[in-house]
């Protein structure tokens, strides 16, 4: 199938971009294990040394993942307006696949990428921990093994919705830029600027939409986003589960919005320059 | 339905300006046909809107019976004016690429064309000259046993020895019950390997005739009829 | 001797006169089999239709034979060469003398002149 071929080299262009980096957090935190331990608190060096073996390190790791963070962005918008609004364009869109397909492949990819980092980031911790105190780590582990069974009902249950959650969230927050930029694409000039404008825009016009909608609807509404995240546990703490599959109903709505608005433009006002 | 190609009335504006003023044209297959006409008479707008890369704003296009869509673009191949690549690949992933998109690819041609041509397949995209990366697109679009082969300006930009090395390059490789048309403002070049001539001015077709029969009827080559035609168009 | 294209001629016509001449002079050996079309036009940088054309008037001229399993070869009966040979030659001639004639020379000083120089070219 087509799509099952454009993400075979979709995936190739992300791994050649990611996988240095996410080997090279987890590299990284491994040494940061050893160092924080052994030179910043056992204090094995002096001095100069003691900077170099133990903040640098520090400094690395935190840029590392600072510059990954920036990557993640910067891929999403990348492969869509470069690859496949830019000179690549005149490639893709004249391979026998259709522009909904291309979407898919960039969004799958796309969201498989922001998996993995997530992951990575996790694994990373993980790492940091075992290599700092590996006695400690498996101490640790134990006591969360005998934790979980005595957890309330139901707990597991909530934790793989808000996991579907955030899927469904990044769904519908990659799709907004793909609209956006499927609407910047569009404009004669300034289709950088004009994107911009258009994401902004996507978000203003969505919260108009909602204000207009009657109540029930408006608690379970509530974006996904850093600040509202305790609203969030909170309202899913007060409504259960049910609250939690409204709000993943609503990011699944943006989401197909997007995604019908973005194929639309591609399909009808294609414009390549 | 014998026709590869049928447009009727066929527009396309951009904004106020009218690129394709109502083109009504029909292309059999098995035929190398030139698509002649000044810079901005609407020959890149044509074929994009062949190839589906663009939309027309009014008038009907066909491609084997059916407006243009993954199954017409299965059909085509397409060597555009500029090139296409991403960057990070090499001769070798795009060959793959073809071969894996296309079902009319022949991998032992692309092979044989890239010794004829001295392509390296493992040399990174970004690092071939101008020149080597047309030669690269060129080898890809003329392995496929296309039915419609769409060349824009395929020796623009090209010194004449090379140009002629071109030519011979698609004469060589092409699918002869296929159609090719190439589209070019350089008429001598290629004057003698066309089959018919269609003149595109200021978005119509104001010519579409067979060679062989402008050459009896005016006794002249078709190079002379198109500088006769479109003295007031060139500078 | 690769082909040479003027535009003002009709092409099939000076690529069949080329093609003669290869076939007369044993560029194309008696016998031999005949490149097809699709090669000789890539050869010439030409349409097939108009190789095909020039084709058919060798065959015409008894010069190239047809076979459905073989394909074409170049005829090896001595009597159409000689005869395509002569024809060329006459041809040749008759230029010859319609140019010595535009430059003023009568026939007898032009054949005296062709004469001389021939044999001046034997040195």
């Amino acid at each position: 199938m087509m799509l099952g071929k454009l993400m075979k080299y979709d995936f190739r262009c992300m791994l050649r971009k990611f996988g240095p980096l996410w080997l090279g957090l987890l590299a990284l935190a491994a040494v940061n294990g050893f160092t924080v331990g052994h030179v910043l608190e056992k204090g094995s060096v002096n001095g100069f040394l003691s900077f170099l073996f133990g903040v640098v390190p520090i400094i690395l790791l935190f840029s590392l993942w600072v510059a990954t963070c920036v990557m993640m962005i910067v891929f999403v918008c990348q492969r869509f307006y470069k690859g496949l609004l830019g000179d690549e364009g005149y490639l893709m869109f004249t391979l026998p696949a259709t522009p909904a397909e291309h979407i898919a492949s960039k969004l799958v990819v796309a969201l498989v990428m922001e998996f993995i980092t997530g992951l990575a980031a996790l694994a990373a911790m993980l790492i940091f921990v075992m290599v700092y105190d590996g006695a400690g780590f498996l101490e640790g582990l134990r006591e969360l093994s005998d934790v979980f069974p005595r957890l309330p009902q139901g707990s597991v249950g909530l934790l793989i919705l808000f996991f579907l959650l955030m899927v469904a969230s990044t769904l519908a927050q990659d799709l907004q830029i793909y609209l956006a930029i499927s609407l910047g694409h569009m404009a004669p000039k300034n289709r950088v600027v004009i994107s911009v404008l258009a994401y902004v825009g996507i978000s203003v016009g969505v919260s108009i939409l909602l204000s207009a909608l009657p109540g029930v609807i408006r608690i379970g509404s509530l974006d996904l986003t850093i600040d509202s995240f305790s609203e969030a546990m909170e309202t899913a703490v007060r409504y259960g589960s049910g609250a939690l599959g409204i709000m993943i109903g609503w990011q699944l709505i943006k989401a197909a919005g997007f995604f019908f608005g973005s194929n639309a433009i591609l399909t009808h006002k294609l414009n390549l320059e | 339905m014998n026709e590869l190609v049928k447009c009727t009335g066929l527009c396309r504006d951009f904004g106020s300006v009218r690129a394709l003023d109502g083109v009504d044209l029909t292309l059999e297959p098995g035929k190398i046909v030139g698509l002649l006409g000044p810079n901005g008479s609407g020959k890149t707008t044509l074929i994009k809107i062949l190839n589906g890369l663009l939309q027309p704003t009014a008038g009907t296009v066909e491609i084997c019976g059916a407006a243009p869509g993954p199954i017409s673009k299965s059909l085509i191949s397409y060597l555009p004016d500029r090139g296409y690549f991403p960057d990070w690949m090499r001769v070798e992933d795009m060959v793959e690429l073809f071969d894996d998109f296309y079902a009319d690819f022949d991998r032992v041609k692309a092979g044989e064309m890239c010794l004829t041509l001295g392509l390296e397949p493992g040399s990174r995209i970004k690092t071939l000259s101008k020149g080597t990366k047309e030669k690269m697109q060129l080898m890809l679009v003329m392995s496929r046993k296309a039915k419609l082969y769409l060349l824009d300006e395929p020796i623009a930009g090209v010194d004449p020895a090379a140009r002629e090395f071109i030519m011979k390059t698609i004469l060589t490789n092409y699918n002869e019950d296929g159609t090719v048309l190439i589209s070019t403002h350089l008429l001598l070049d290629v004057e003698q390997v066309l089959d018919e001539a269609i003149f595109l001015q200021r978005g119509r077709v104001v010519l579409h005739e067979a060679v062989d029969s402008i050459r009896e009827r005016t006794g002249d080559s078709v190079d002379a009829l198109f500088r006769q035609m479109f003295r007031s168009d060139m500078w | 001797m690769d082909f040479q294209i003027q535009g003002s001629r009709p092409i099939w016509l000076q690529l069949a006169e080329q093609l003669r001449q290869r076939i007369v002079t044993g560029v194309y050996p008696p016998g031999s089999h005949f490149p097809s079309v699709r090669e000789l036009a890539a050869e010439a940088g030409v349409n097939p239709n108009t190789m095909q054309r020039a084709m058919t008037q060798l065959e015409t001229d008894g010069l190239v034979i047809t076979n459905r399993t073989a394909g074409r070869t170049v005829t090896d009966d001595p009597a159409a060469l000689e005869a395509m040979r002569g024809q060329l030659a006459a041809e040749r001639t008759g230029e010859y003398f319609k140019d010595m004639k535009a430059l003023g020379y009568s026939r007898a000083d032009a054949a005296e002149i062709a004469r001389r120089e021939g044999e001046k070219n034997d040195e």
